[in-house]
């Protein structure tokens, strides 16, 4: 057990290591820099800047140098917990990912737990009750879920929510928005919640229930359902020590991936909700080359990824003795 | 002595979108305590169907549509097909009273519960609700069925061990009960030849051990051979030849039983070169069959406008020995279950 924790820790840092390598190289390959971005802003509004201001610039911010130098010096920054700035806002990165990962981890939590308990639910009801009302509608409802895009479900909601007269849009109502934490904000906030966490949640949960009524089907199907059947275990109790036991492994081996693809994958769904997360900050600085800010989103991304999977192996180890055997 | 097992004109339909399938359509034989009865026929003959139906567990669309299956219970006599028994009646008598081992045994473990979990739970069910009797009976179970090493195999999962040591631990689970009647259902046919004959030899002796009757089901004539008191022989959801070993293999009746036995293969009496002694034909499909004898279209002495026309009964031949074939006999099973007779018109 040890030993592959220990084994699997290592890949993990090895991996997050490489990949923050990699994708901080990615980020420089676009011709220019965020200078070159500042130049044209400028040159848009008919303002010429010198090319000794820009060149000022330049090494001021360190840009001048060579790309494995600047990756090494942001690295060893990072380590010691300076993320270094954000050019577009002047700005300590840390400060402006602190501003919003706790709103980003809660709508991803909520809707991480949408996604899986109403997927399950649905996938064993679909499965237990195959080719009833119930399962045609679920998969129904289900493929439509998989395959709208989650911005347009938004902008249909939110039109939707707006006529009946409810809050659509952020996270919170406008008297609270600067305001400082308060009981009244929180309650503010709860009610704002649900709707990105449904919208958010939909794509994972039809995806969930499609997984796990294919994989309960498969196992219902099995002999050692007969056996227990056999043996006089009553049909429910059966149901959940067995197939259901079984039919969760493939479903819980893939969870982690989930945590980094709602952060990331609902930038346009947040951006239409206005909600103040991760995504559309990481798009700005994409766009605009703010180097240390996307670099900075990228390596947490890239630690959510691999501590997600790292979650899914303790998980599936601890849940299949098939996988405990070397 | 009343037979423990009495299995009367049992019934068990599927009702399909392609048509009506009467997997067991009519069968009927008895189990005596301490007895072993072989089930034999081709794969699709209705031998399994006939066993999920004892335990009353056939899956969907399938429904036990007659008949009666009497087991002698303590004194007391239980009709299992009767609709009207609960389900926690039934799931009583399962596991405790019958249980069975199957064909798979590479399947019909849980893959995520330990050896020692699945002894457990039936024990739990139905013998004793301790922890640490449960324990000490599923150790033993485990040693009796010859399983090395139990206190430490307990502990492990059904990956860990072979195929003959899986049926063996699915013999552990279905004895732990001590059930009165044992219904192997091809428990052989998955293994190796060799550990074929261990687990033949097993269920003998336990048989032996615990006094139970078992019903063997298998599409393996050298298994029947070897272990049964009496064999029922089916084709095509129906019992048509029934009697004692020695009476099935040295003076069988029906045409399908004749040219099962000319089937196999012997060893020294075979030239080479020479075809092996098939069937001709394929069983035919059992949806929608109407009334007739299901050996018919590949029986080489068929009788035109009697043997397509009726059902023919089972009829005594000789001392425990039945047959349902119309070469030897008139009597014509009608759709009640009731026998009439053949009026054979002259030729």
């Amino acid at each position: 057990m040890w030993a592959f924790l220990t084994r699997r820790f290592l890949y993990m840092v090895l991996l997050i290591l490489v990949t923050s390598m990699v994708s901080f190289v990615i980020i420089q390959l676009p011709a220019g820099d965020y200078i070159t971005t500042l130049a044209v802003r400028y040159a848009a509004t008919g303002q010429v800047v010198e090319q000794e201001v820009l060149d000022a610039l330049r090494i001021q911010f360190g840009l001048d140098q060579p790309v494995y130098i600047q990756y090494f010096k942001w690295f060893t920054n990072v380590l010691q917990g300076d993320l270094g700035w954000s050019f577009q806002q002047v700005r300590p990165v840390s400060e402006l990912v602190a501003e919003r990962i706790g709103v980003t981890a809660l709508i991803s939590i909520c809707s991480l737990t949408f996604a899986y308990v109403v997927g399950i639910l649905i996938g064993v009801v679909s499965a237990v009750f195959q080719y009833s009302v119930l399962d045609y509608f679920f998969t129904i409802v289900g493929f439509l879920g998989l395959a709208s895009p989650n911005f347009l479900l938004a902008l249909i909601l939110m039109v939707i929510i707006f006529n009946a007269g409810g809050a659509v849009g952020g996270l919170y109502s406008t008297e609270y928005l600067n305001a400082p934490w308060s009981w009244a904000k929180f309650l503010d906030l709860l009610k704002h919640i649900p709707l990105p966490m449904i919208i958010v949640g939909t794509a994972g949960t039809a995806g969930v229930a499609r997984v796990m009524r294919a994989t309960l089907l498969d196992e219902l199907q099995k002999q050692y359902v007969v056996t227990a059947r056999s043996k006089g275990v009553a049909e429910i109790r059966l149901l959940f020590k067995y197939p259901i036991r079984v039919a969760l492994n493939p479903i819980t081996s893939t969870i982690g991936w989930e945590l980094p693809a709602i952060v990331s994958g609902t930038v346009i769904t947040d951006m239409v909700l206005q909600l103040p997360t991760v995504g559309p900050m990481l798009f700005s600085a994409l766009v605009a080359e703010d180097m240390f800010i996307a670099s900075s989103l990228l390596l947490f991304l890239t630690s959510l990824t691999v501590i997600g999977t790292f979650v899914s192996d303790i998980l599936l180890y601890s849940l299949d003795p098939r996988i405990r055997v070397n | 002595m009343n037979p423990l097992l009495d299995v009367r004109n049992l019934k068990t339909h599927f009702r399909t979108s392609d048509g009506i399938v009467k997997a067991v359509d009519g069968v009927s034989f008895t189990v005596d305590p301490q007895e072993t009865l072989g089930l034999i026929g081709e794969s699709g003959c209705g031998k399994s169907v006939t066993a999920h139906s004892i335990m009353r567990i056939v899956p969907r669309p399938g429904q036990i549509e007659g008949g009666e299956i009497h087991m002698e219970l303590e004194g007391e006599t239980v009709d299992l097909a009767d609709s009207a028994l609960s389900g926690s009646e039934l799931r009583a008598i399962r596991g405790r009273d019958i249980s069975m081992v199957f064909q798979e045994p590479m399947t019909s473990l849980s893959p995520v519960h330990s050896i020692g979990n699945q002894i457990r739970e039936t024990l739990f069910l139905h013998r004793t609700r301790d922890r640490k009797e449960a324990d000490e009976i599923a150790v033993d179970m485990l040693a009796r069925v010859g399983i090395a090493n139990p206190q430490q195999r307990i502990n492990e999962y059904p990956h860990q061990l072979s195929g003959g040591m899986r049926q063996r631990v699915m013999i552990a689970i279905a004895l732990a009960c001590r059930p009165r009647l044992l219904i192997a259902d091809e428990p052989t046919t998955a293994l190796d030849v060799t550990v074929q004959a261990q687990i033949l030899e097993l269920i003998n002796d336990l048989q032996d051990e615990f006094h139970m009757s078992v019903l063997y089901i298998t599409h393996d004539l050298g298994v029947i051979a070897e272990v049964c008191d009496r064999v029922a022989v089916m084709y095509l959801g129906r019992v048509v030849e029934y009697g004692t070993v020695r009476e099935i293999f040295y003076n069988p009746q029906h045409p399908y039983t004749v040219r099962l036995l000319r089937s196999i293969p012997k060893l020294g009496h075979t030239k080479k070169g020479e075809p092996l002694a098939a069937i001709r034909g394929t069983v035919p499909s059992p949806i929608n069959q109407p009334p007739l004898c299901g050996f018919h279209d590949r029986c080489e002495e068929v009788m035109e406008g009697v043997c397509d026309r009726h059902i023919p009964a089972l009829a005594e031949v000789a001392d425990r020995h039945q047959v349902r074939c119309f070469l030897h006999s008139d009597s014509i099973q009608l759709e009640d279950g009731s026998i009439g007779t053949l009026e054979r018109t002259p030729a």
